[in-house]
C-alpha cells in the first residue's frame, strides 16, 4: 500500500471518529438564527438538545450567552467555565466571564501565573487529549520500527539511539497521557450555587463558620469527605463545604 | 575516675619506659606498646565523646524553633482602659503566645469601632530554662458611638485548634477624659539625666522628654492660597518609629500631604538652654477652601520610644499631639474670583508649522507654578471655519519642593483643519491672583500659525479620532459563536479502535524483542538447528554452481561444519573414517568420497563435464547428502 493512500484512509478514520451529525450542525445553525433574532429562549432550548448529543465549546458558550440575556447570570457563569474546559484560551470565555462575574458580590482577584505554568497552559490547551492519543500511538510505532530494524540489520549504533529516543517518547506521552486522562475524570471546578453558603474549618456542621462566601465564587476542589468537599477560592479563602452547594463544572 | 585512670596508666607507660631505657625486663617493649596503645584508644574515646555533646547540643539548638511550637499556644485580648471618651483613642492588644508568624486578625468589620491603626511587634524570651515567643498585634480604634460597647472575641485556628479570646466591655462617655498635652513652650518633664551621653549607665526607666510641634508658613492668607504646614518632632529619646493615629483630612481645607521620606535627618535646636533633636516628621501644602478664622486642629501621633530598659529590641509607645493653630484666610478679591491663587508660568506650543489637512495636529499647553494646580480651568480654543478643536487630554503632577508643593498642568489640544490654507490659533490669556503682591497676574500666550495643505479627504477615509474622543456609552457580553461543531468529548482513547491499535503495536514490539533477545540467543543458536542450516547452505550452494571442480570446497565446507575438523585436517581417509563411526553406509560413503576426488581432479583435467552430466551428478549428490546427513545427527 502507498504512503499517500495510508494518510488518506486515516484522515478519513480520524473524520469518521469525531462526526458531527448534519442535523445537529442543522439545528446549531436554526439556534444562532434565533439568537440573533432575540429569541434568547428558542435559542436555549435548541441549544440544550444540541448539547445532549454532543458537546462542544461553542454550544457550551452561546448556552452562557442565552442565560445571561436571560438574566440569569449563574448559569451564563457555569456554562462558560464548562465551555472554558474545552477552549481554556478563548478570549471571548475570559471576556464574557468577566463581564458576567460583576453580577456577584464575591469577587476574586485570580493570581498572575508565572511563565512556566503559562507556558504548561497554553501547551495542555493547544494539545488536547486527542492529540495527544495519536502522538501517543506514532511514538509507539516508531518504537515498532526501530525495533524491527534492530532485528533485521543487528545493533547498529543510530538504530540503538533511535530506539532509546522512541522508548522514552513513549514513556513521557504515556505518563502524560496517563495523567490528563486522569484530570480529565475528576471535577476539579465549581461554582457556589446557594446562598448564604458557609466555609468550615472541616466536613461537618460542628466545625467553625470561616467564611460566608455568595453565589457566583468559583472554587477548586481540594479534597472530599461523605458530602463536603474541601474547597479554596484563593489562597486566603478556603474551607469546608456541603457538596449540595456547588454546581460541578 | 576517668582522670585518675589516665594518671595511672600515664605513670605506670613512665616507669615501663625507666624500665625500657635500663634493660631490665626483656618483655618491656612489649607491654610498652600494649600500653600506648590502650593509652590512645582512650584518648580517641575522649575525644569521640567531646564531639557526640557537642554534635548534640548544636541540634538541641537547632530544634529550638520545633520545640517551641510544641509549647502551649495562648492568644489573650487587652484593652487600655474601661472607660474612654468619645474622642479618645482605645488601644487594643492582642497576644499572641507560641504561635509562629500569626495572620493579623482584621477587625475593620467592628460596627461600634473603627480601626486607626495598628502594629505588630515580637518578643523572644528564655525564662527558667524554657523559651517562650510572642507576638502582639495594638489596634488603635475610635468609638463610633457612647454607651457600653463591647468588644466581641476574637477568633484564631492554628494547627486544627481554635482559639478564641474573651469579649471585652467598655463605657464610652461624651467628650474626652485624657488631659490635655503640655504646652509646647513648657516641657511637661524635664530630663533628669542625659541617655544619648550614657546609654547603659542606668537601667531604670528613662524619662521621657519628646514633643510635637506644627508649624504653618502664614497666619494670615488668601483664600486658595498655599501655605506649608510641618510637624516637627522635638526629641531627647530615641525615636523608632513614628505613626499618625488622628484623620490626616480636616474641615477646611484641601489637603496634599507630602510623601514620607524613608529617613528623616536630624537638626540639633537649643530650646531654653536644653539641646533638642529635631525631626520634620510630616508635610503638607494647605490651601484654605472658605474665608474667616479657621483652625488647624491637634494632630495625635503614636511614638515608639527606644526602650533601654529591654535587653532585646523593644520599644515603648507614647502618644502626643501637636497644638491646634488658628488661621485667619482672607476672602478673595472680586476681580479675582474663580482665580487660581499662587504663581504660575503659561505657554502654548504647536510641534510642527506645516500640516496636511488630513493631519491631526495636537497642541501643547503648559502651566506651572506654586498654587493649586488642581483648580486650574485652562482657556481653550475656539472652533472657526478653519479649525475643529477636540476635547483636550489634561494631566496634572505634583513636584514636592522643600518650601513649597509645585504642580505643572499639561493640556494636549487635538485639533483638525477644515479647509487648506493658513490656519490661525489666537493668543489666549492666563490670570492668577498673586498673593505676595495681592494683584491680579494676566499671561498671554504667543499666536500660532500653521501652514495646511492638501484636500481634505472625504469622512470616511478620515484618520480615527484621538482617544480622548471616544467614550464608552455601554458594555456587552460578546457575540455567540457559529461555525462547525463536532463531539469533543468523544476521545480517542475511549473506542475500541485505538484500544486495538495499541494492543496491536505492544504485541509487535513484544513480538520483536522476543526475536530479537529468545530466537538468537536459544533457539537459532542450538546444535540442532544449526545442523540443517549446514545442510541448507549446502544445498542452496549446489545449486549455483556452474563448474564442476566447485563441488569440491563445498563438500570440504559441509564436512568441515558437520565434524568440527580444520580445514587442514579434511582428507578422504578422515572423511571415511567419520562416516564409518556414524554408521553411514559403505556405498553411500564411497559414492560421497567419488564425487569429492572427481570434483578435485576436475580442476586438473583438460576434460570438462558437459551440463546435463553436472546436473545429474549434482541431482544424486543432493540426495545422497540427504541420507548421509541423517545419520550424521
Amino acid at each position: 500500500m502507498k504512503p499517500n493512500k495510508i494518510i488518506r484512509i486515516s484522515i478519513l478514520l480520524l473524520f469518521l471518529a469525531t462526526p458531527g451529525s448534519a442535523a445537529t450542525k442543522e439545528d446549531f445553525s436554526a439556534a444562532n438564527n434565533d439568537y440573533q433574532a432575540g429569541r434568547y429562549g428558542d435559542a436555549l432550548k435548541s441549544y440544550l438538545l444540541i448539547n445532549r448529543q454532543l458537546t462542544h465549546w461553542a454550544v457550551l458558550y452561546n448556552i452562557g450567552n442565552c442565560y445571561f440575556k436571560l438574566d440569569q447570570p449563574l448559569a451564563a457563569k457555569i456554562y462558560y467555565l464548562r465551555a472554558r474546559k474545552f477552549q481554556p484560551l478563548e478570549p471571548s470565555i475570559a471576556r464574557n466571564l468577566a463581564v458576567v462575574d460583576k453580577n456577584f458580590k464575591d469577587v476574586i482577584v485570580p493570581e498572575t501565573s508565572d511563565f512556566i505554568t503559562r507556558a504548561i497552559q497554553v501547551l495542555e490547551a493547544k494539545l488536547n487529549v486527542n492529540a495527544l492519543s495519536l502522538l501517543l500511538l506514532a511514538a509507539i510505532l516508531l518504537l515498532n520500527i526501530f525495533l524491527f530494524l534492530l532485528m533485521k540489520k543487528g545493533r547498529r549504533k543510530k538504530i540503538i539511539y533511535g530506539l532509546a529516543i522512541s522508548l522514552l517518547l513513549c514513556l513521557v506521552l504515556g505518563a502524560y497521557h496517563y495523567d490528563r486522562v486522569a484530570g480529565l475524570r475528576q471535577k476539579s471546578i465549581a461554582v457556589v450555587s446557594e446562598a448564604d453558603s458557609v466555609l468550615r474549618s472541616g466536613p461537618g456542621e460542628s466545625n467553625t463558620e470561616l467564611f460566608k462566601i455568595n453565589p457566583g465564587l468559583e472554587v477548586k476542589i481540594l479534597d472530599r469527605s461523605r458530602d463536603w468537599v474541601q474547597v479554596s477560592a484563593s489562597p486566603q479563602v478556603a474551607g469546608w463545604i456541603e457538596l449540595k452547594r456547588l454546581t460541578l463544572i | 575516675m576517668k582522670k585518675t585512670g589516665r594518671l595511672t596508666l600515664l605513670r605506670r607507660v613512665s616507669n615501663l619506659r625507666a624500665l625500657k631505657n635500663e634493660f631490665i625486663f626483656s618483655n618491656a617493649l612489649t607491654r610498652l606498646g600494649w600500653v600506648e596503645s590502650k593509652l590512645t584508644c582512650f584518648s580517641t574515646k575522649l575525644i569521640c565523646f567531646k564531639l557526640l555533646i557537642f554534635t548534640a547540643f548544636g541540634i538541641l539548638l537547632l530544634s529550638m524553633p520545633s520545640l517551641l511550637t510544641a509549647l502551649e499556644a495562648e492568644v489573650r485580648a487587652a484593652i487600655n482602659a474601661d472607660k474612654i471618651g468619645l474622642d479618645d483613642t482605645l488601644v487594643y492588644t492582642l497576644v499572641f503566645k507560641n504561635i509562629t508568624n500569626p495572620v493579623q486578625p482584621d477587625l475593620t468589620h467592628w460596627d461600634d469601632f473603627k480601626t486607626l491603626q495598628t502594629s505588630r511587634s515580637s518578643e523572644f524570651q528564655f525564662s527558667n530554662g524554657t523559651s517562650t515567643s510572642s507576638t502582639r498585634f495594638t489596634y488603635y480604634l475610635m468609638p463610633v458611638r457612647t454607651g457600653k460597647l463591647t468588644l466581641p472575641p476574637v477568633h484564631y485556628s492554628h494547627e486544627g485548634r481554635d482559639y478564641q479570646t474573651q469579649a471585652l466591655t467598655v463605657e464610652v462617655v461624651k467628650g474626652s477624659l485624657n488631659p490635655r498635652p503640655a504646652s509646647p513652650a513648657h516641657p511637661s518633664q524635664p530630663l533628669d539625666e542625659d541617655f544619648f551621653a550614657a546609654p547603659f549607665q542606668n537601667r531604670l526607666p528613662q524619662t521621657v522628654d519628646t514633643r510635637l510641634q506644627a508649624v504653618i508658613s502664614k497666619k494670615d492668607c488668601f483664600k486658595d492660597e498655599q501655605l506649608l504646614f510641618r510637624i516637627l518632632l522635638y526629641t531627647r529619646n530615641r525615636i523608632e518609629a513614628v505613626n499618625m493615629v488622628s484623620s490626616p483630612s480636616f474641615a477646611g481645607f484641601w489637603q496634599e500631604w507630602f510623601p514620607v521620606p524613608q529617613s528623616i535627618s536630624a537638626v540639633s535646636e537649643n530650646v531654653n538652654g536644653v539641646i533638642y533633636q529635631v525631626y520634620e516628621i510630616r508635610k503638607a501644602a494647605l490651601f484654605a477652601n472658605e474665608s474667616g478664622t479657621l483652625t488647624i486642629p491637634a494632630l495625635q501621633f503614636e511614638l515608639q520610644l527606644a526602650d533601654p530598659a529591654s535587653m532585646f529590641i523593644g520599644s515603648k509607645p507614647v502618644l502626643r499631639s501637636t497644638q491646634p493653630i488658628k488661621i485667619h484666610v482672607n476672602p478673595l478679591p472680586a476681580a479675582a474670583a474663580g482665580l487660581p491663587v499662587g504663581q504660575f508660568s503659561f505657554s502654548v506650543s504647536c510641534p510642527q508649522l506645516r500640516a496636511d489637512s488630513s493631519d491631526i495636529v495636537t497642541l501643547q499647553m503648559k502651566i506651572s507654578g506654586s498654587g493649586n494646580s488642581k483648580t486650574i480651568i485652562p482657556p481653550a480654543f475656539q472652533n472657526d471655519e478653519s479649525i475643529q478643536v477636540y476635547p483636550a487630554k489634561i494631566s496634572q503632577e505634583n513636584t514636592y519642593n522643600p518650601l513649597a508643593l509645585n504642580g505643572t498642568v499639561r493640556i494636549e489640544i487635538p485639533v483638525a483643519f477644515n479647509k487648506a490654507g493658513k490656519a490661525t490659533f489666537p493668543s489666549l490669556e492666563f490670570k492668577y491672583l498673586d498673593p505676595a503682591n495681592r494683584s491680579i497676574v494676566s499671561l498671554r500666550s504667543q499666536p500660532l500659525f500653521i501652514e495646511v495643505s492638501g484636500e481634505k479627504l472625504k469622512p470616511d477615509k478620515s484618520m480615527t479620532l484621538p482617544q480622548s474622543a471616544i467614550v464608552q456609552k455601554g458594555e456587552d457580553i460578546d457575540f455567540i459563536k457559529s461555525g462547525p461543531i463536532h463531539d469533543q468529548s468523544g476521545y480517542f482513547y475511549r473506542q475500541g479502535w485505538y484500544a486495538g491499535v495499541v494492543v496491536l503495536l505492544f504485541t509487535m514490539n513484544l513480538l520483536f524483542l522476543l526475536k530479537i533477545s529468545l530466537w538468537q540467543r536459544y533457539i537459532a543458536g542450538s546444535p540442532l538447528l544449526k545442523n540443517r542450516q549446514i545442510l541448507g547452505l549446502t544445498l542452496q550452494r549446489l545449486a549455483r554452481i556452474r563448474q564442476y571442480e566447485d563441488i569440491a570446497g563445498i563438500l570440504e565446507y559441509y564436512c568441515g561444519e558437520k565434524s568440527g575438523l580444520g580445514f587442514a585436517e579434511i582428507s578422504n581417509q578422515k572423511i571415511n573414517e567419520w562416516f564409518r563411526r556414524r554408521h553411514v553406509p559403505a556405498d553411500s560413503a564411497e559414492k560421497f568420497l567419488f564425487i569429492k576426488s572427481q570434483a578435485e581432479l576436475a580442476k586438473f583435467s583438460p576434460l570438462k563435464k558437459t551440463q546435463a552430466e553436472l546436473d545429474h551428478d549434482l541431482h544424486s549428490l543432493r540426495a545422497l547428502l540427504k541420507e548421509i546427513d541423517k545419520k550424521l545427527k
